[in-house]
């Protein structure tokens, strides 16, 4: 009997050790029988699954048949999960990944070195950013969708309260003042309806409801690209529009305790007339929390009517090829799966499915939307032409010391320290911060690199 | 060796106490193992980083000695804050929670109907998330949430609360949010605590005229106080080490005036949660220190909890 015992726990054990090998894998990918190699692409576009997945289906079974290619699509939302898997080179043969730290570690492929690679890169060639897209001159990935950034706006508050044109249609703000005043109007805390959402508690606060936007006020965000000069007062006229707005009480109230969803749903359900916001609030006034009013997109305003920058617009490109499937996996078959994944007619099925802007509009300048496009898809797919992705600038660490968001956070609207010697005081000290760390890698970087000449020009 | 020292050797080899003992050891080596591979190694990498620059590009790397340290003491009056804040949210909660979870376990230690119920549901917000609680109370607490609804309709109060809007009551949010969810806990430890104090002590205190407070204050508590010194050393700890919690509900605001230390960690050490590529070897400088503070806190606690018991 004790025997017996000892034998049925030494099979569990050898059973469990066997199934822990099986874990491991050993999955290659290639299906013989059929000449297949499926590769595995990760990406955290939890917004746009539905479509990716049905662009997806339609080519491994069409096109990605005849070539013996298979993608299996997957949503990956914990940024931790894939740096693990990253590290632990137990990363998909496709993922995003940042090109800087990936390349040196040698964990993606540069595209140059894949077959077809160099000409493949050359059609996009004036958009790819070092640092973004290159390291050293090599390209890691390309640019894919972008992020507009403007104004959503309550069109029946509007109405409501007579902020309209000479047709009744609600007018939108152009100036920072107009939108302090259009808040105030607004405003009317015994029917529970406030001016505008101010969603502090939101991290990317400052970066999406100042930044961003603000950048349509002056051209550049911190950094001057014509000067090569470190500016924060170019955004005194939207930080005292945010104070003056303050002042009047006319913004949802405890704004210290709203994060981004939360202010997403107040203003959804209608009590709020106005919200910055990015080309993704699409899907969520369409599916996360459809809008129950009737709501507009419009540009960013400025500070004066008719004095117009471009806004900034994220375009931070998509996937990186993992550098052991180039080594283990084929590599022409890899390289065909990866132009498809970037390809005109994925960025045209997410454009047409109101999912994702592509970084070039010519690509879907024309194609038609039909009625069925989402509210305030076409208007947000339209700030391309009045937006740019950032200026390059150089590296500011800012190590035991306030960045811009905690700046604004802590002393601005805490009226601790005033505007101008709080924006003063940031533009001495990042200035500071990227002179050291120009001098510190002087062999590698010269200001002159981001310096771009003419680059500020109005764009209307 | 001498010879009894070689014959008690080969004595212990083979025996059934050699085996007794390596099958104590086989058991206890994941949990080993385990403390090796994902506490220690981890620990002595995040020490190993406070005196770099790293931001997890190799390139970029760089060591630089005590400079880390020494922006932490010259620099960065945030975290200092950030201490401040987190020792003001202890001596603000564990008055409330020790005395309550107290309090509840004299009562369900005695013959009450429902004890097991109750003790199930003291014990219930403990075993949520303290994410998922830092948005229940958000959301509760909101401007239109349901606590100044019903301080309104109880007539406390004419005007909504913006609680998150000011640090006093941003900080009673906490504070009350805390001592639900971790309150039970306490709760367990005592009542495991009484179980072992001798019924009969009570019984001769009551022939003796003594009353239930007198009974408490003179039986109880001396009698469980070894047991409770580790039970509020545990409060301690476990409150100065309060991090997601505070993130999810005010996160450190209104204007960084709930900051605490593990909030601001995180933001100065984990990718994600670190704004601008930011230098992880700062955090990780910070990680070290704050562990200092903390295992310098609980020796004094000890230290002076040992000195009152003598």
């Amino acid at each position: 009997m004790k025997n017996g015992k000892r034998i049925i726990c030494a099979a569990l054990s050898l059973a469990m050790a066997a199934s822990l090998c099986a874990c491991g894998g050993n999955d290659t990918g290639y299906n013989k029988s059929s000449d297949t190699w499926t590769f595995t692409a990760w990406t955290n576009d939890s917004h746009s699954k539905a479509t990716m997945e049905a662009l997806v289906s339609k080519y491994n079974e069409g096109e990605g048949k005849e070539k013996g290619i298979k993608i299996d699509y997957q949503i990956q939302s914990s940024g931790e999960a894939v740096t693990m898997a990253i590290e632990a080179d137990n990363a998909p043969d496709f993922f995003s990944a940042a090109v800087k730290k990936y390349s040196e570690m040698d964990k993606i492929i540069a595209l140059d070195d894949m077959p077809g690679g160099p000409e493949y890169i050359k059609q996009y060639e004036g958009k790819l950013v070092e640092g973004t897209h290159m390291n050293e001159g090599k390209t890691y990935r390309v640019p894919f969708y972008v992020t507009t950034f403007g104004m959503v706006y309550n069109k029946d508050m509007f109405k409501k309260y007579g902020i309209v044109d000479e047709n009744g249609e609600a007018t939108p703000p152009k100036t920072y003042d107009q939108v302090r005043d259009y808040a105030k109007k607004l405003t009317h805390p015994e029917n529970q309806e406030y001016g505008i959402m101010l969603p502090l508690k939101n991290k990317w606060f400052v970066d999406s409801d100042i930044e961003f936007v603000g950048m349509a006020n002056q051209g550049y965000m911190n950094f001057n690209p014509e000067t090569g000069a470190t500016d924060y007062m170019g955004y005194k006229p939207i930080v005292d529009m945010y104070m003056g707005i303050k002042a009047d009480k006319s913004y949802y109230p405890d704004p210290e305790g709203i994060d981004n969803d939360p202010g997403r749903a107040q203003f959804a359900e209608g009590n709020v007339g106005m919200k910055f916001a990015g080309s993704y609030d699409v899907g969520v006034y369409t599916d996360q929390f459809p809008a129950k009013c009737d709501w507009a997109v419009a540009p960013a305003p400025t500070a004066k009517e008719g004095v117009r920058y471009a806004t900034r617009m994220a375009s931070d490109g998509y996937l990186s090829i993992n550098k052991k499937s180039a080594e283990t996996k084929d590599k022409e078959r890899l390289m065909e799966a990866f132009k498809w994944i970037h390809s005109e007619e994925v960025l045209t099925g997410l454009y047409k499915d109101g999912k994702s802007i592509p970084y070039d509009w010519n690509i879907v300048k024309d194609v038609d939307l039909g009625e069925n496009a989402p509210t305030g898809w076409k208007e947000f797919c339209e700030l391309v032409e009045v937006s740019v992705p950032s200026w390059r600038s150089p590296t500011a660490t800012l190590t035991g010391q306030k960045n811009f968001n905690q700046v604004f956070i802590e002393d601005i609207w805490t009226e601790k320290v005033s505007v101008d010697d709080a924006l003063a005081d940031l533009t001495t000290r990042v200035g500071e911060a990227r002179t050291k760390w120009l001098e510190e890698n002087s062999d590698k970087y010269k200001l002159e690199d981001y310096i771009v000449e003419n680059s500020l020009v109005p764009v209307n | 060796m001498t010879t009894a020292t070689k014959s008690k050797k080969k004595k212990y080899f083979g025996s059934s106490q050699q085996k007794h003992d390596l099958t104590a050891y086989a058991m206890i080596s994941p949990q080993i193992i385990g403390f090796f591979v994902f506490t220690l190694y981890p620990i002595i990498w995040a020490v190993r980083l406070a005196w770099f620059y790293y931001t997890g590009v190799p390139s970029e790397t760089k060591f630089v000695g005590w400079e880390n340290f020494i922006t932490m003491f010259t620099v960065d009056d945030r975290y200092w804050k950030a201490l401040g804040n987190t020792f003001l949210f202890a001596v603000c909660k564990l008055p409330i929670e020790i005395p309550l979870a107290l309090i509840l376990a004299v009562v369900l230690s005695r013959k009450i109907k429902f004890k097991g119920f109750f003790r199930s549901i003291y014990f219930l917000p403990n075993i949520i998330s303290a994410a998922i609680v830092g948005i229940m109370f958000t959301s509760m607490f909101s401007h239109f949430g349901i606590i100044n609804s019903m301080l309104k309709a109880a007539g406390f109060i004419t005007e909504n609360i913006s609680w998150f809007s000011e640090k006093a009551t941003a900080m009673a949010v906490i504070v009350v949010a805390s001592v639900w969810h971790t309150f039970g806990i306490n709760v367990l430890y005592f009542m495991s605590a009484m179980s072992n104090v001798s019924e009969e002590l009570y019984e001769s205190a009551s022939l003796d005229g003594a009353g239930p407070i007198r009974q408490f204050f003179s039986i109880t508590i001396p009698q469980i106080m070894p047991v409770m010194r580790i039970i509020i050393m545990l409060a301690i700890n476990g409150t100065l080490a309060t991090g997601d919690f505070i993130l999810m509900l005010t996160n450190g605001g209104p204007g960084g005036s709930t900051e605490v230390i593990m909030t601001h960690l995180l933001k100065n050490l984990v990718p994600g949660f670190i704004m601008d590529g930011g230098n992880i070897g700062y955090g990780s400088a910070m990680a070290v220190i704050t562990s200092l503070v903390l295992a310098t806190t609980s020796l004094i606690y000890l230290k002076l909890s040992k000195n009152s018991e003598a």
